[in-house]
Formats: C-alpha cells, sequence, structure tokens
C-alpha cells in the first residue's frame, strides 16, 4: 500500500490520542479508587452498585435499630430485676406477718416496709428511658398532658396517711416496633397492663334478671345493632330481638370463636324441676344437645352417669351439672338445650324441660312484616304453608287450623315470641321445606336442632344469666363500644362517664360491674391493708398466692425480654454477615485492584513513550535528508 | 527535417519538466492539506513532425516531436470519497449522540453519592428514624430532618427535571429554545452556510471547466464541504452531469448547481420545538443521520421518555405517599395532611376516581353466604359505606319489581305512547317530555338517570323486567303521567299506588354480577365467587392503563397512570359493584367523551395533573411550618367509618413505618417495582444507551480513520515520492538543457562550416 506523508501523521496522532484517553482513564481509577465513573462505563455493575449501596444502608439501619431495641430490652430486663427482687422481699415480708407470733402492731410496722415497696414498685413501673416511659404503650410522654402509665390515688387507710389506694393503669396497649430485618418487626415494649399483673382479670356485667341465656336480647334506649370492641378485635352485634339477633351465648360464642387472650363465659344457675335419683336408668336410648354438644343416652345409663358426660364436655359447653340435696339437677353456665330431629323424654326425665311447650329464640309484633321465605313447615308431619314474609299472626292461624291433626297449637307470648304448646311434646318433629321459617320463629337453631324450653314452673333459675369475660393470662384487658354500638354499656360493663367526666377504657369499667383486678399494685395494697387490719388468714393464704403468682409473672416477662434478645443477637450476626459479604461485594464490584491498575499504568506509560519516541524518528525520516 | 526541429523538442520537454517540476511543488506545498488531493502531470509525447504517409520517407516518419502537458490529474478514489461521506453521517450522529448521553450521564450523577437514589434512600431511612422516635428530643429531632430529607428529595428531582427541561424540554416555564433546538439552529446555520459556499464553488468550476482547465483544487474544496454537511445530517451527492451537481440533505434538495436552497428552522408552537424546512416552503428535512438526527432523537425520544418517567414518579409519590400519610396523625391531632403537594391539575380529565366505601375483608367473595358467620363481616361492609344501599337502620329503599313483558329488542325501539310522565320522590321531582318524542326505551332511561337523583328504570334482559330502582336514600317514589292508559301500564307499572316500599329489597345487600369497562377494557366479575382482590388483580391484569388498589383505609382506587396519558377516558359497570363500592353514581357509566360527569362522585375525583409534574413536586408547606403535622402515628377506628379517628400515643410510630415500608412496596411499572428499582432501571437503561453510544462512536471513529487512511493512502501526499519525482523532473529539465547545448553545438558547426 502507498503511504502518504499524512497517513503516518494522523496514524500517530490517532493511536497517541487513544493512549492518553485510557491513560487519563487511569489516573482517575487510580486516585479515586473507583472502577466506574459513569453509568455507561458498567451499566451492569453501577446497577449492582446501587442496589447493594441501597441494601448496605437498609443494613445499617437494621443494625442501629437493632442496638436500640436491645436498649431497650436491657432497661426492661433491669426494671423487671428490680421489681422482682423487691416483690421477693415483700414475699418474706408477707410470709413474716402471716405468723400467728405476730402481733398487730409488729404488723403494722411491716406495712410500713411493704407501703414503701409499693411506692418503690409505682416507681419502677413508670421507669423511663431518655424520657419515654417504658410501660405505658404509645402513651409514653412525661408531659403535663400525658399521665404517667401508672397513676395513683392516695389516701388513708388503717390509720396510715397519704399512701396510695388505687393505681390505675393510663398507657394503652399498642406495641412500639423496631424493623430489624426486611418486613420483620419486633416488638420492643411491654405494656404496664400485661407485665403489672398478679392474677387473669374478669370483668361481670350485674344481673339484668335475664332468666334465659340462649334467647335474642332486646334492649330498649339503646341501638340494636353496632360494634364493640375487646383490645383491638371489633365485635358485631344485633340485638334487635328479630331473626339473627344474639343471645348471651351468642355473644360468648362470638368472643370465643376469634381464639383471642379474653374468654367469654355465660354464668348463671338453673335448677331443675323435680328431685330425681342418680342410680335411676334411663330406659330408652336417644340423644340430645347442650350447646350444640352431642350427648348420647344409652338406655341403661343411669342418671348420674349421664350428668357427666354433661360435665365431661363442659370444657366446650361451659355448662356443668350437678345433682343438689334435693336430688333436682343443677346446671351452671348459660345453658341450650335442643334436639336434632325429634323431641325425646330424656331431659324430660332429668327434670329440665318443660315438655308443654317450646318458645321461639326471636320476637316480632303479632302482623309484623318477617323476613321468611315462602315454603312449608311439617309438624308432627302434617304441611303447614306460610306465605313470604308471613305475620306471626298469619303462622300462628294456619298452625293451629291444624291443631286437629298436629296436636299442637300456637300463641303469641307476652313479650311477642311465638309459642307451640301441646299436652306432650314427647316425639314432635318439627322440619321445613323451601322455608326458613321454623329458624326466623327462632324455634329451631341455625342447625335445624329443636329447641326446648327450661321447665322455669317447677324449676327455678337460681342465679340470673349474666356474661363474663375473662383474661387467659394475667393482663388487664380494654372494652370499648365501638360505631354506633352500645352493647357494653347496656350490658353495664362499662360506663361512659362518671360525674361528667369521660372513661377511658381500660378504666372505664361500670360499677356495678363485677371485677377482678389483682394488678401487682392493688395486691401489695390488699397485703398492706391486710396487714394493718391484721387479717392474718388472707395474709397466710390469698395474699402470699398472689405474691408468687404476681413474681411469676415478672419472670415470665423476663424471660420473655431474654428470648427477644437473644433473637436479636442472632439477627444481628446474621446481618453482620449479610453487610460484610455485600462490602465484598460492592468492593468487587466498584473498587479498583491497585495493584492491577499500577501494572496497566506502568505498562501503558512505557506504550505512550515508546510511541512518542518512534513517532519522533519517523517524522524525522525523509528523502531529504539524504538529498545534498 | 528542418533544422530547429530539435530547439522546438527541447523547448516541450522543457516546458513540461518546468510545468511538473511546479505540479511537484504544489504538491509538496499541500503535503499538510488533509483535504488536497495530489496532482500527477500526464505527459504525452506529441505527434510525429510528419504524420504517416506515402509520401513521406519511413525514417522521417519515426521522428517524435517531444513532450506535451496534456492533463494535471487529480489522484482521487471517488467510491471512498462516497463511502467516507456516508460513514461520517453515522460518525456524527454517534458523537453526538454519546456526548448528549454522557450529558444525561452527567444529570443523574450516578453511581455517586449525591444522587435521586442515595437522596430517596436518605428519605426512607428518615421516616424509619421518625417511626423509631420515642423521646421528645427525638420526636422533634427526627421530624426536622425527614422534612429536610424531603426537601432534598423533591429539589433534587425537581433540578434533574429543569436541566433536562433546559436541555430539550418545551421551554413552556422558561421560555425560548432549549439547548438542543438552540444547537439544531447552529447546525442550520452551519449547513445554509456550507451550502452557499457549494452553489458558489459550482459557479467557478463551472467556469473552468469551459475554460477547459480542470479545476482540481476547487472540487478538492467541494469534497471537504460536502464532508462537513455529512457530519450534520444525511447527504447525497448526485453529479450524473458535471453542470448538474446536487446537493441533498434529509431529503431536501439543498444544492442543484449553482443554486442554493435555503433551509431554516421554525417553531412550532404546538410542542414548542424547532423544526427544520426549506425556506418560503412546507418541505421538512427528514433528517435521518448526522449529528442533527442525534440531536431530534435525543430531544424527542430519550430526554422525553426520561422526562414522562420523573413525572410518573412524582405523580405516583405524591399520590401513593400523601394516601398514606393522610391516613396517620400529627403530634397535634391532625389528620388528612398532605406530606407533599398535590401535583396541580389543570384539565377536565380525570386521573383518579375513589370508591366511597371501606371494604373490610378484600379476600372475601364480594357476596359472601349470609350465613351467621359471614353475616358479621356482611354487615361491617355495609354499614361501612356512606353510599350503601342499605344502612344499619333501617334498610329502607324503594325498589318497584314489575312483571314486564317486552319484547326485548323493544329496548332500543321508540316509545309510541303519548303521554308524559312524572316520578316524583323525597329528593325530587321530574316530569318527562312526551315519551313519542324518545327514540328509544334506553334514551328514557339516560334522561331519568340524568335528571332524577337516585332513581333508575332498569331494564333485565335476562327476565325481560322493567323496574324502577331507588338507591338508598330514596324513601318513596311516586309515579304519574298525564294519559293513564300510557306508559306505565305499557310496561304493566301500577302507577296508581304510592311505591313506598312494594317491595323491600330482601336481596339489596347482593352486588349484581356484571362486566367493568375501563377505557374500553373489558373486566368481568362474578359477585358470588370473586374477591375485591380478584377484580383488582384482573383489571391490574389488563394493562388498560388503569391500576386498580385499595387506599390505606380501604377504599377502591382507580389510577391512570402514564400509559393512558393519566385519564380515564371511560369506566362502565353492567353490575352493581362500582355503584356498590361507591365508585360510580347510580345510573349509566362514565365516559369522558360525554363531556358528563354527573354519574361520577365529584368528591371522589382526581384530575389529570399538569404537565411537568416532576417541576412540581414539592413538600406540603403546612408541613414544613409545623412539623407536628408530620403524620407518624396510627390510630383507633372507633367509629368503624373505615377513617382512624383516634390517635395512639406520641411513641406510635405505625404510620411512620407504613410510609417507610412503602420503599419496599411495588408500586411502579403496573405495581411490580419499587421506587428504588425504577430508578435503577432508568440509570440501567440510560447506561447501556450510553455504553453503547460510546462504542459505537468509537467504532465509526475507527472506520472513518481507515476510509481516511485509504483516501489519503491514495490521495495523500507523500514528500519522498514527491522528491523523487522532483529529481526525475530536474533531471529531465537539466538533460532537455544539455540536450539544447549539443543542438547549439552542432548548429555552431553548420555555421562554422560555412565560415
Amino acid at each position: 500500500m502507498r503511504i502518504s506523508n499524512n497517513m503516518i501523521y494522523s496514524q500517530v496522532l490517532i493511536n497517541l490520542q487513544k493512549n492518553t484517553e485510557e491513560l487519563d482513564n487511569l489516573y482517575w481509577q487510580s486516585s479515586s479508587l473507583k472502577k466506574i465513573r459513569y453509568a455507561s462505563d458498567g451499566p451492569t455493575e453501577t446497577v449492582k452498585q446501587m442496589n447493594l449501596k441501597s441494601q448496605q444502608s437498609k443494613i445499617e439501619k437494621y443494625l442501629s435499630n437493632i442496638v436500640d431495641a436491645e436498649q431497650w430490652l436491657n432497661t426492661q430486663d433491669n426494671t423487671l430485676n428490680d421489681a422482682v427482687t423487691i416483690l421477693q422481699r415483700a414475699h418474706t415480708l408477707t410470709i413474716q406477718a402471716a405468723n400467728d407470733t405476730y402481733t398487730a402492731s409488729d404488723r403494722k410496722l411491716i406495712a410500713e416496709e411493704i407501703n414503701q415497696i409499693l411506692e418503690s414498685l409505682v416507681t419502677v413501673a413508670n421507669t423511663t428511658l431518655g424520657g419515654s416511659f417504658l410501660y405505658g404503650g404509645t402513651q409514653n410522654l412525661d408531659s403535663p398532658f400525658n399521665e404517667k402509665p401508672f397513676a395513683v390515688t392516695r389516701g388513708q387507710s388503717g390509720g396510715m396517711v397519704n399512701v396510695i389506694t388505687n393505681v390505675e393503669y393510663k398507657g394503652d396497649f399498642q406495641p412500639i416496633y423496631r424493623e430489624v430485618e426486611e418486613g420483620i418487626r419486633i416488638q420492643i415494649n411491654q405494656n404496664g397492663n400485661e407485665v403489672f399483673y398478679a392474677a387473669p382479670y374478669s370483668v361481670q356485667m350485674p344481673d339484668l334478671g335475664f332468666s334465659d341465656a340462649s334467647t335474642a336480647l332486646k334492649f330498649t334506649g339503646f341501638p340494636d345493632k353496632g360494634y364493640f370492641s375487646i383490645n383491638n378485635e371489633n365485635f358485631f352485634y344485633n340485638v334487635d330481638g328479630k331473626y339473627q339477633s344474639d343471645s348471651l351465648l351468642d355473644l360468648k360464642n362470638k368472643i370465643n370463636e376469634r381464639q383471642m387472650n379474653v374468654t367469654a363465659s355465660v354464668e348463671g344457675t338453673y335448677q331443675g324441676a323435680t328431685g330425681i335419683n342418680g342410680n335411676d336408668a334411663f330406659t330408652s336410648s336417644g340423644s340430645f344437645y347442650v350447646n350444640g354438644v352431642q350427648i348420647n343416652v344409652v338406655a341403661g345409663d343411669t342418671k348420674i352417669q349421664v350428668i357427666n358426660k354433661i360435665n365431661n364436655v363442659s370444657s366446650q359447653t361451659g355448662v356443668t351439672a350437678s345433682i343438689n340435696s334435693e336430688g333436682r339437677v343443677v346446671l351452671s353456665g348459660g345453658v341450650e338445650l335442643t334436639y336434632s330431629n325429634q323431641y325425646n323424654n330424656l331431659l324430660k326425665e332429668l327434670g329440665l324441660i318443660d315438655t308443654t311447650k317450646i318458645t321461639g329464640k326471636y320476637s316480632y309484633l303479632g302482623d309484623e312484616k318477617t323476613q321468611i321465605t315462602a315454603g312449608s313447615i311439617f309438624i308432627n308431619g302434617v304441611e303447614i304453608q306460610v306465605n313470604e314474609n308471613a305475620t306471626f299472626n298469619e303462622i300462628i292461624n294456619s298452625i293451629n287450623a291444624q291443631s286437629g291433626l298436629t296436636g299442637v297449637s300456637a300463641v303469641l307470648t307476652a313479650d311477642n315470641k311465638l309459642q307451640l304448646t301441646a299436652a306432650d311434646l314427647n316425639g314432635l318433629t318439627l322440619s321445613q321445606v323451601n322455608t326458613n321459617a321454623l329458624k326466623v320463629i327462632g324455634l329451631v337453631d341455625s342447625s335445624d336442632r329443636i329447641r326446648t324450653d327450661l321447665d322455669t314452673t317447677n324449676g327455678s333459675v337460681l342465679s340470673n344469666y349474666t356474661l363474663k369475660l375473662t383474661s387467659r393470662d394475667s393482663h388487664q384487658f380494654f372494652l370499648n363500644d365501638r360505631g354506633s354500638g352500645q352493647l357494653l354499656k347496656a350490658l353495664n360493663f362499662i360506663d361512659y362517664s362518671v360525674n361528667n367526666s369521660p372513661q377511658t377504657s381500660p378504666n372505664n369499667i361500670s360499677s356495678s360491674a363485677t371485677v377482678v383486678n389483682y394488678s401487682i399494685f392493688q395486691v401489695l395494697i390488699q397485703v398492706r391493708d391486710d396487714m394493718l387490719n391484721s387479717n392474718s388468714a388472707r395474709l397466710n393464704g390469698q395474699d402470699l398466692e398472689l405474691l408468687d403468682s404476681s413474681i411469676t409473672n415478672l419472670l415470665k416477662k423476663r424471660a420473655e425480654v431474654g428470648a427477644k434478645v437473644n433473637r436479636l443477637e442472632t439477627i444481628d450476626n446474621r446481618l453482620n454477615t449479610i453487610k460484610l459479604n455485600n462490602q465484598e461485594i460492592l468492593s468487587e464490584v466498584s473498587d479498583v485492584d491497585v495493584s492491577e491498575i499500577i501494572l496497566k499504568l506502568s505498562t501503558l506509560e512505557n506504550v505512550q513513550k515508546a510511541s512518542l519516541s518512534i513517532a519522533a524518528r519517523i517524522f524525522n525520516l525523509s528523502l531529504m535528508d539524504f538529498l545534498s | 527535417m528542418p533544422s530547429f526541429f530539435g530547439i522546438e523538442t527541447a523547448r516541450k520537454s522543457l516546458m513540461a519538466h518546468q510545468y511538473a517540476i511546479e505540479v511537484t511543488g504544489h504538491n509538496i506545498a499541500n503535503a499538510g492539506n488533509e483535504n488536497y488531493s495530489r496532482q500527477r502531470v500526464i505527459m504525452d509525447a506529441t505527434d510525429p513532425m510528419y504524420p504517416p504517409g506515402f509520401y513521406n520517407s519511413a525514417a522521417i516518419q519515426k521522428i517524435g516531436s517531444g513532450v506535451i502537458v496534456s492533463q494535471i490529474e487529480r489522484i482521487r478514489d471517488a467510491f471512498i470519497d462516497n463511502r467516507i461521506i456516508k460513514e461520517d453521517q453515522s460518525l456524527g450522529y454517534w458523537n453526538k449522540m454519546n456526548e448528549l448521553m454522557h450529558q444525561i450521564e452527567l444529570i443523574y450523577n450516578e453511581p455517586s453519592d449525591s444522587s435521586l437514589r442515595s437522596v430517596l434512600d436518605s428519605f426512607w431511612e428518615a421516616w424509619n428514624d421518625v417511626a423509631n422516635a420515642e423521646t421528645p428530643g427525638e420526636i422533634t429531632a427526627t421530624r426536622e430532618i425527614v422534612i429536610q430529607r424531603g426537601i432534598a428529595l423533591s429539589a433534587t428531582v425537581n433540578s434533574i427535571y429543569s436541566s433536562f427541561q433546559t436541555l430539550a424540554g418545551s421551554g413552556g416555564y422558561a421560555g425560548g429554545d432549549n439547548a438542543i433546538d438552540a444547537e439544531i439552529k447552529v447546525d442550520v446555520e452551519k449547513i445554509n452556510s456550507i451550502g452557499a459556499k457549494i452553489a458558489a464553488l459550482n459557479q467557478e468550476i463551472a467556469i473552468a471547466d469551459i475554460s477547459g482547465n480542470p479545476a482540481n483544487d476547487l472540487l478538492d474544496k467541494r469534497d471537504a464541504l460536502v464532508k462537513e454537511i455529512a457530519n450534520l445530517v444525511d447527504v447525497r451527492v448526485v453529479n450524473t452531469d458535471t453542470d448538474d451537481y446536487r446537493v441533498i440533505a434529509g431529503g431536501v434538495l439543498l444544492v442543484q448547481g449553482v443554486n442554493y436552497n435555503e433551509i431554516e428552522v421554525r417553531r412550532d408552537e404546538v410542542s414548542k420545538r424547532n423544526f427544520i424546512f426549506q425556506k418560503g416552503t412546507d418541505i421538512q428535512m427528514n433528517v435521518s443521520n448526522g449529528e442533527l438526527k442525534a440531536l431530534f432523537e435525543v430531544r424527542d425520544e430519550y430526554l422525553p421518555q426520561h422526562m414522562n418517567n420523573l413525572n410518573e414518579f412524582a405523580i405516583t409519590f405524591t399520590d401513593i405517599f400523601n394516601e398514606q400519610h393522610r391516613y396517620g396523625f400529627g403530634l397535634d391531632g391532625s389528620t388528612g395532611v398532605n406530606f407533599f403537594n398535590p401535583i396541580p391539575t389543570g384539565s377536565d380529565s380525570i386521573r383518579k376516581i375513589i370508591g366511597t366505601r371501606y371494604i373490610n375483608s378484600p379476600t372475601e367473595a364480594l357476596n359472601g353466604d349470609l350465613t351467621t358467620n359471614e353475616y358479621e363481616n356482611f354487615e361491617s361492609l355495609i354499614s361501612r359505606s356512606s353510599s350503601a344501599r342499605v344502612s344499619n337502620s333501617p334498610p329502607e329503599s324503594a325498589y318497584i319489581n314489575v312483571n314486564a313483558s317486552f319484547a326485548t329488542n323493544k329496548f332500543k325501539n321508540p316509545l309510541n305512547v303519548n303521554t308524559s310522565i312524572t316520578i316524583e320522590t323525597n329528593k325530587g321531582t321530574w316530569t318527562s317530555p312526551l315519551l313519542s318524542t324518545y327514540t328509544s326505551v334506553k334514551e328514557l332511561m339516560e334522561d331519568i338517570a340524568y335528571n332524577l337523583e337516585g332513581v333508575e328504570l332498569v331494564y333485565d334482559r335476562n327476565t325481560d323486567k322493567f323496574s324502577i330502582i331507588g338507591y338508598p336514600d330514596i324513601t318513596y317514589i311516586k309515579l304519574t303521567e298525564s294519559d293513564a292508559n300510557g306508559l306505565w301500564s305499557a310496561i304493566n307499572i301500577d302507577a296508581s299506588t304510592d311505591a313506598t316500599r312494594i317491595n323491600k329489597i330482601t336481596d339489596s345487600t347482593s352486588i349484581k354480577s356484571g362486566r367493568i369497562g375501563i377505557n374500553g377494557y373489558y373486566i368481568d366479575y362474578n359477585a358470588d365467587t370473586d374477591s375485591i382482590n380478584d377484580v383488582i388483580n384482573r383489571i391490574n391484569a389488563t394493562n388498560c392503563g388503569v391500576r386498580a388498589s385499595l387506599t390505606p383505609e380501604g377504599r377502591f382506587v382507580l389510577r391512570a397512570t402514564a400509559d393512558s396519558n393519566y385519564t380515564i377516558r371511560s369506566l362502565t359497570d353492567s353490575g352493581t359493584l362500582l355503584t356498590t363500592l361507591g365508585v360510580l353514581a347510580p345510573g349509566r357509566g362514565y365516559t369522558l367523551a360525554d363531556g358528563n360527569t354527573y354519574n361520577l362522585i365529584s368528591t371522589n375525583i382526581e384530575y389529570t395533573p399538569l404537565a411537568d409534574a416532576a417541576y412540581r413536586f414539592s413538600v406540603n408547606e403546612e408541613v414544613i411550618n409545623n412539623t407536628d403535622k408530620i403524620a407518624a402515628q396510627g390510630g383507633v377506628d372507633t367509629n368503624l367509618d373505615g377513617i382512624l379517628d383516634v390517635p395512639n400515643g406520641p411513641a406510635d410510630g405505625s404510620n411512620a413505618f407504613a410510609l417507610a415500608s412503602l420503599k419496599s412496596r411495588n408500586i411502579m411499572n403496573a405495581e411490580t417495582t419499587t421506587f428504588n428499582d425504577f430508578f435503577n432501571g432508568l440509570i440501567s437503561k440510560l447506561g447501556v444507551s450510553a455504553q453503547v453510544a460510546k462504542t459505537q462512536a468509537n467504532n465509526y471513529q475507527n472506520i472513518v480513520d481507515n476510509l481516511k487512511s485509504l483516501q489519503q493512502s491514495i490521495s495523500g501526499v507523500s514528500l519522498d515520492e514527491e522528491m523523487a519525482n522532483l529529481i526525475k523532473y530536474q533531471k529531465g529539465y537539466s538533460a532537455t538543457g544539455r540536450f539544447v547545448a549539443v543542438i547549439q553545438e552542432m548548429m555552431d558547426s553548420v555555421l562554422g562550416m560555412v565560415r
């Protein structure tokens, strides 16, 4: 190829330019120690770097969250330890004071110390970390507007003045979290309503005269439907007395279905009609249901055996049975007795039910339209047609028109329920086709089982039925009416205000409700007062037990704290490993290998030098130089 | 043979050699001129003195008469020239591209620590700190920081966006040309001046040609000028005839012979951007290569894409972030406060529609079985709605269900009834014109829905029934008409009854299955089996440019995305889901084409934001001025309407945490990408484009260099060669001199003989 001078010049220049460019890049790399200056230097590496950096910053955040969380937990650990030490002292003192050799004045002296213990425990419970209360939930700031988590009322007791007479929890049950890993949050606080408790907390509504636990509730002056809440679980209720409205047992089931930390029970006792002989045997086989749980009776079973069968399932039904001195069967707990499809005499033989009538669960005015759909009901096999939205009066007329055939007649009770009556209902069958009439009336339950009436003529409700809420473990819960609902108020569980000052949960319990509230403070107040009053029996019994369980609960909470700290340490280790790995990858992606760069640099420098000197030589070379 | 014949031969030779030496000198003088093509002297032997013929002796015929310079040849390979012109265009394109991409890279400033990504990271971190703050000191400090980080984030987005604006924006708010448009103008000026020069050169070349002197140097100049244009725009030279030299650039005839057609830049007032036209005509230059192509491409494709992405980010970020922020509580108990200023809206088109109803259980079937267990959930779904058909008490709605034996096609037929109907409800009264004026029953239906709030005449194809439906607040409907045997009797509605709940809606709680239409896409749903989440997923699977989701408090929301230009053009529902959710008011569907928004609930609409959303992205001053308004706390919904009423305590950071968690929620790109990844995607795309531009620019540089080398190899001056030539010609000249001397001696001898 022909080579012209320009070619040589430009070629040399281009190459030198390239070298210089490369040199510039290498100089930049060696001075910044970074591989990539612009995204175009390596799009993949750039994005990788960006991701890694974001991830690193997240991990840093998690790590600092962990440190923070550990600080919280360690402080809790310390305070709980203090609390346990203090309580152990109280325990020792109580054992002493319970000793009969102590005189009343000795006990008063010890009471002074217990009082001190109470004071210091309140201080411990109101511990702050950096100005923030440990045990107040999210209500954690000590300011004129915010009370301490545990607010004390002072007064006098047994001659001592200005002593704590009541301690109320003013915090909430909201958790405080730290995010310690992607999507993983650890609750770092323990709320005062869980920590400083000695025994399960319970609230029972007062006796409002409910003699039947299974009939639909109806209130005047309160909304028919709405919500109430236990802690942060919301419950819908309906107490309009009509189809699908709730009875006490329904409310209990609704609450227990959620499997939360609070259980509901229906309290109350019923005493059967006649005395029975427990050793009498049943002559026929059959079954009945207690609160939906089937009890099978085999001919030959004695009545005692059947009662035992009822007691065997009491954890499911909430009902226990016994025979009292008069030989009557006593059922404690809200109860609904049903038959699967045919009425039999088994319950009658136990003296429990009235076999001359069944009363519907729901109430409608005689000419009020119902939600009944058209179809037929069958009473003892006789078809009785019902129209859509039939009124109770229409149905009663239709049933009575057939009473010659069925042997059953119907009436509307004073409280607007439909009642079937007969000389003896034994053997009665009830069914429905295409219609929901029996359900809407409430003669059968939601599983189409025939309801029965407790015999209240001969038997009696010894104590009326009430609803009771109990915490599973030792903690206080929060009750509120929600939305337009006012059920808890209607049932007298809570009050909205006392003397015009609004009540907030958990301190909104109605004064007429029965509360068992053993906060550790309450326990100490009781211990102190028992000492002041020289109540050695209780000191020796309940007081010691409560102190024991107080300590147990605190130790349990402390163990939880320890477990969390362990968990945090594991996460901390793992995150640190990831962080190191990321750092390594990041450095691989973004950092230069210095020795490599230097090697490259010196190679390139040599190349540059060589090309320059060669260029100098070539440029010098010309035919002219050889012409004379 | 004449005596002075030799002298004459020598004269020619001397002249020829002198000529050759001069050309060589010229070559040497232009050794450094890149555009110069070396010239070569072509010497031809002149004709013999006597042409061959019968009357001359053979010897005489053989005597040559010397040499003549027949031509000075310009050594040039036209093929390589053309290739260089072609590759120069691509080189110009990629060089410019490389330069512009690099500028964009610098604007994003990745992977440095002061980029948008790192600002975003620290914004999330600050929220996490707010969530973790418990003590008064921490609470104040973290709030201050979060505000500053928010401002930094918005400022970074603003500044990146305005950098793009300066580079390629419409200049809407800045006015004047953007940087690229200005550069286009400069390029056009360049082309004009080069074109004019080429035309002028053509004139000179033509004259030179006429005078028979090949204008070698002028041709070189012209080639160089064409190359300059090639750098700017795709150019083609047609040179079939020396007189007709045409330069066509971007499809526009620039130069034809001695004529030059000027081009000019015109500003399109709609897009506020410059385009190139032939002066005085409507012929637009269609740039397909060269620097100009890069400028147009970056201005019209690359940057708008980046700007759209930033706008999308700003709109979505503001929207989603505010939704969550409004949900929480500030230290002062305030709620419903925006953290970022909502992007101002400017048009009538609708971007977002929010349902009024709150949904408790998005995973349950729309119509659950009314068994005892689900009754509760169901009731709560109903009671939470402000426009529910059934409220807690009493579930009163007027609903007339009539058996009407109407042939199905009557729905579309005119009504030949001479009556005007009056519908009276507790909400108002409306009297229709004579029904015979309607062209179809359908029109009447629409008129009723439009004129009467909460009342609809509906026709059910399946049962062939007409019904008049009253929605929640309607407690009674009364139907009358001017002709007693008119419409109502025709469709079998008993107008004599005051329709106060002739039939209570026993199935009022159930939602009718149907088909939702959004922007021309259709989604079927079955109310008995599908849950809200199913419907949402199905809508999102269509990619109809409208995304469905639930707000933090559980309301159904439809959001138009960048794909649909942030516009929900139409929304219909053949069932009752959207009305039940409070998205549509009862009545017909909504279409933008109608220009009617009567079927939407005006308080639940957000309009399409103004252009340049990223520029308007900013933190709400209310929050800046009072950091107590930062909604870090969650709360409790005591009245169960879906909105939190009572704040948790000051240590609660649950809402701040929810805000911080938005960082890892898939929100962008049809809910597949987090905000961070969205940016990473932008950067990696940009990085790849920039890398390609860089490599391509290099490649083309190499190609052009090689071609130039090749050209130089042919046309370039080699000094050695010229030296050799110089010596050759010099020696030739000297030898000729010698020859003259010999002849002179010979002449002397001859003349001496006479003496």
